[in-house]
């Protein structure tokens, strides 16, 4: 048992080496001057400086945000209004959604953004648009998250019987849905609305299909500033992997709160 | 009657929002696409000249061909050594473990660019790496160009293991532990229980987590397109650069080309989930 | 006029028969149990009289009023859930007060009134709580509470203890019947322990597939069933095939089985004299103790009879023994 124990702790040392192996380097050569031999020739904050410096960083990285976080309001908007029907009318509506929502997994990466594209690129009204072509690409592409977030939260707390419960003390269906579902879905979509946000976030391939050089998000600046000193690169990098990295930890920490206090529920009466 | 049909109809209101967009932006586009692919760039009409192109061009039999053996190679090679790595993890300490999903959590979200400029900035031609052993006169890095199949399907392996280990824990923690000591009771080593028991029950989660592994590797764009630029033979380049390529823009064999590359990752996926059905027993294949 | 009247009530789910012709009555006050197996129709008669289903056919009347097409929120109903019903982001307090709000009361009557209601459940304490810091038994006495606060005119409890683990079950059992018996509510209970029916209910009736077996008083259930579901599904009951008896015992009986209670048959291992009774012969098979009373099962021929003895004495058969069972002939039940 003791060495079956040791042998897979070793293994996994070697994974989690060969993993953070990268990250590692690349975080030590944001603050080297030079690195030639095998420790750093000298130290310096000085690429740090002129990255957070640059005119264009913190612009392109509030972009990167700015459209990480509004497809994932618009998504969620759009599926809570169809948990109105399909929850207190038309269960049947829910297995539509759900097969609708399954469907970005097989279209992922570029062919969405570039049908999308091809679609709309010729249109003489708004659709043409290319910030707006983009929006709801993301929208479409977050849908299976937005939806499986709120699909688990409902499911956990058994929503029709809730509903029922509101009715029978009276209230309208419209109240049942505003006071006792939309709150409880709300905790379920804060997890999967962070790590689609994430994933938006950490995006190059649509926006450059879709955004080019319209709107300059941090990934395409990270692209942009490929034959610049490595260590510039690997500020850059290091900030935009830290950015993704804070997101996902935001989920897994809101996902915990709700864990804790089901633990602390009391066992006997 | 009128009035009645109307009253039944305007609960469903509130699914009108969500079908537009999905109509729009994923339905009409996904159907464009299937269609442009069976239609002539020259007469517009019903065709299967794009595909008669895409399978007696050399070029882009080679781009499939590449495209489905760095995403099988890379997702059979990081699916074992996710298999390996979930597998260890439940026979090491509490601490261990809890470390070990931290880093594979953390690794998970190191994708796409920053990725792909790490590994060049490693081992790219003026890598770190590479200079330092270079400058130390070992001989380590000399075959392996990063500006290559290697390159790539090292980066993609990298990015296969956090992804992959991550969605096969929660199947060896269905394995329970009374299973292994019911077996040990019984006589039967660690190997046995694995092959009659073990492995069986993991197999709707392997199978699941390999279609999504190769769903992953067929459709990675970013990496690619960093380290290789257009040149590079993969299928999720060269559809880019028909799509918006510089020269004329060669929409119908694009499209026909991600009909291929969807209809590709429908059949390992099918495939996956048929031998689940087939071979497991006992339990949700969920 | 009976408080709640069900008035040849149907009920289908596509095609399946659920609810057939059900008429029944239930007076102002009382606590009946709707009893049965799984899919017998009882949970569903239930949440008609609710308004969570409605009725194919058939007419429901409280208290003087058809409220068979009225909506569930205007027919001043309380139910309890099996599952835990709470609304799992308000608090305790917030979850009770769920109903008062919706009637526009103002905030000091609503307080008063949420206190009253969980000093009764006894839960006062438990106020600014979330229902999932409270456990399953504290859940049901809350969602308990939320329905009684609104004072509805009858309270339906839909098999609310069967998620709670037994000990708890029977604390909770006399608790609501307090509650009750108190507030002189009248309560509709649907389980399908037959147990907690004998000790909750003033009477029950008993479901099969959608008809009514038979109705009573717990006791006259226990005691005198009619046909052989009922005393298959209440009690211990000895069923056995009427001519297999019959060759016991030399009698002839015009129906399918006898129904003897394990508990009327005396066992000893000396034979007995006795007029109007059965002696029968037979061998000890196996005998479990169960707490205060050992029960017996002894192979008279190819009848297997369970026997339930008190464990009053050293001297008790033992297996393999050779023992007479006497019957009393009034005790032997006759049912199809």
């Amino acid at each position: 048992m003791k060495s079956k124990r040791t042998l897979a702790t070793v293994y996994l040392i070697a994974v989690s080496f060969f993993l953070l192996f990268p990250l590692l380097i690349t975080c030590i050569f944001s603050f080297v001057t030079s690195w030639t031999k095998l420790i750093p020739n000298g130290w310096t904050l000085e690429y740090y400086q002129q990255v957070i410096g640059q005119a264009n960083f913190w612009p392109s990285v509030g972009r990167g945000l700015l459209i990480s976080i509004i497809p994932v309001f618009i998504s969620g908007l759009l599926i809570i209004l169809t948990m109105y029907t399909s929850v207190l009318y038309y269960p049947w509506v829910d297995r539509v959604v759900q097969a609708i929502c399954m469907l970005p997994h097989t279209l992922k990466g570029v062919i969405l953004a570039l049908a999308v594209l091809s679609m709309y690129v010729g249109s003489p009204t708004v659709l043409s648009d290319r910030i707006l072509m983009l929006t709801m690409v993301y929208c479409v592409a977050i849908l299976p998250y937005i939806y499986q977030g709120i699909r688990n939260n409902l499911d956990a707390i058994n929503v029709q019987n809730l509903v029922e419960a509101a009715v029978i003390l009276g209230s309208s269906k419209l109240y049942a849905f505003f006071k006792v579902i939309i709150p409880n879905m709300i905790t379920g979509i804060m997890v999967s609305a962070l790590l689609g946000m994430s994933t938006l976030f950490a995006d190059f391939a649509i926006v450059k299909i879709l955004a080019g050089g319209k709107y300059l998000t941090a990934q395409q600046l990270l692209y942009n500033s490929r034959s610049m000193p490595g260590q510039l690169v690997s500020v850059i990098v290091l900030i935009l992997f830290l950015i993704v990295l804070l997101i996902s930890a935001g989920a897994l920490v809101i996902q915990n709160i709700g864990k804790k206090d089901a633990d602390k529920a009391v066992v006997e009466d | 009657m009128k009035s009645l049909n109307i009253k039944k109809g305007i609960p469903m209101i509130p699914v009108i929002p969500f079908l537009v967009v999905a109509v729009m932006y994923l339905i009409l586009p996904a159907v464009g696409i299937a269609l442009q692919g069976f239609q002539s760039p020259v007469t517009g009409a019903f065709s299967l000249e794009n595909f008669q192109k895409i399978f007696t061009k050399i070029i882009y039999i080679r781009t499939i061909q590449n495209s489905l053996n760095l995403s099988f190679i890379s997702t059979i090679l990081g699916l074992l050594i996710s298999f390996l790595a979930a597998l260890a993890l439940t026979s090491v300490s509490k601490r261990t473990e809890s470390t070990v999903m931290s880093i594979l959590s953390m690794s998970s979200n190191f994708a796409g660019l920053p990725l792909a400029f790490a590994f060049i900035l490693v081992l790219g031609n003026t890598g770190v790496v590479r200079q330092l052993v270079e400058a130390a006169n070992l001989h380590w890095l000399d075959g392996f160009d990063l500006y290559s199949t290697d390159g790539v399907m090292l980066i993609f392996i990298y990015f296969q293991i956090p992804l992959g280990t991550l969605l096969l824990v929660p199947s060896f923690q269905a394995i329970r532990k009374e299973w292994k000591e019911a077996a040990a009771l019984m006589h039967a080593n660690s190997v046995q229980f694995w092959l009659r028991v073990g492995l069986p029950m993991l197999l709707p989660g392997l199978m699941g987590t390999f279609g999504m592994l190769f769903a992953n590797a067929l459709t990675a764009y970013a990496t690619v397109y960093v380290l290789m630029s257009n040149n590079f033979p993969l299928m999720a380049i060269k559809i880019t650069t028909l799509f918006t390529g510089d020269s004329v823009t060669q929409e119908e064999l694009g499209s026909a080309l991600s009909v291929i590359m969807i209809l590709c990752m429908l059949i390992v996926i099918g495939l996956c989930n048929l031998t689940t059905k087939l071979f497991y027993k006992g339990g949700d294949t969920k | 006029m009976a408080y709640i009247q069900f008035d040849k009530v149907n009920k289908f789910f596509g095609n399946n028969h659920v609810l057939k012709d059900i008429s029944l009555e239930v007076n102002q006050g009382e606590l009946v149990t709707f009893l049965g197996p799984s899919g017998c129709g009882k949970s569903t008669l239930l949440r008609c009289l609710a308004g969570l289903e409605k009725v194919t056919s058939g007419v429901i009347n409280l208290n003087g009023v058809n409220i068979t097409d009225l909506a569930p929120q205007k027919r001043e109903i309380g139910m309890v859930f099996q599952a835990y019903s709470l609304f799992p982001n308000l608090t305790v307090e917030q979850n009770i007060a769920f109903g008062l709000h919706i009637l526009h009361m103002d905030k000091k009557t609503i307080r008063e009134k949420v206190h009253q209601v969980l000093a009764i459940v006894g839960l006062a304490e438990k106020l600014k709580c979330y229902p999932r810091q409270l456990s399953g038994g504290q859940q049901q006495r809350v969602a308990l509470a939320r329905s009684i606060v609104m004072e509805p005119k009858v309270l339906l409890l839909d098999e609310p203890l069967s998620a709670i683990d037994a000990l708890l079950r029977r604390n909770l059992q006399i608790e609501i019947r307090r509650i009750q018996r108190e507030l002189k509510i009248t309560t509709l209970f649907v389980t399908h322990d037959q147990d907690e029916a004998i000790v909750m209910s003033d009477r029950i009736h008993l479901f099969n597939m959608g008809v009514i077996e038979q109705s009573g008083k717990s006791m006259e259930l226990y005691a005198h069933p009619k046909t052989r579901f009922t005393a298959t599904f209440i009690g211990n009951y000895n069923i056995v095939k009427s001519q297999e008896f019959g060759g016991l015992t030399g009698d002839t009986y015009a129906c399918d089985v006898v129904a003897i209670r394990p508990e009327i048959i005396e066992i000893s291992k000396v034979q007995p004299q006795g007029e109007a009774t059965y002696c029968l012969k037979g061998e000890v098979c196996s005998h479990i103790p169960h707490g205060n009373i050992i029960r017996y099962t002894v192979a008279c021929g190819d009848v297997l009879l369970n026997v339930d003895r008190l464990f009053d004495s050293s001297l008790l058969p033992q297996d393999h023994d050779i023992v007479y069972l006497s019957i009393k002939k009034e005790n032997v039940l006759e049912l199809n």
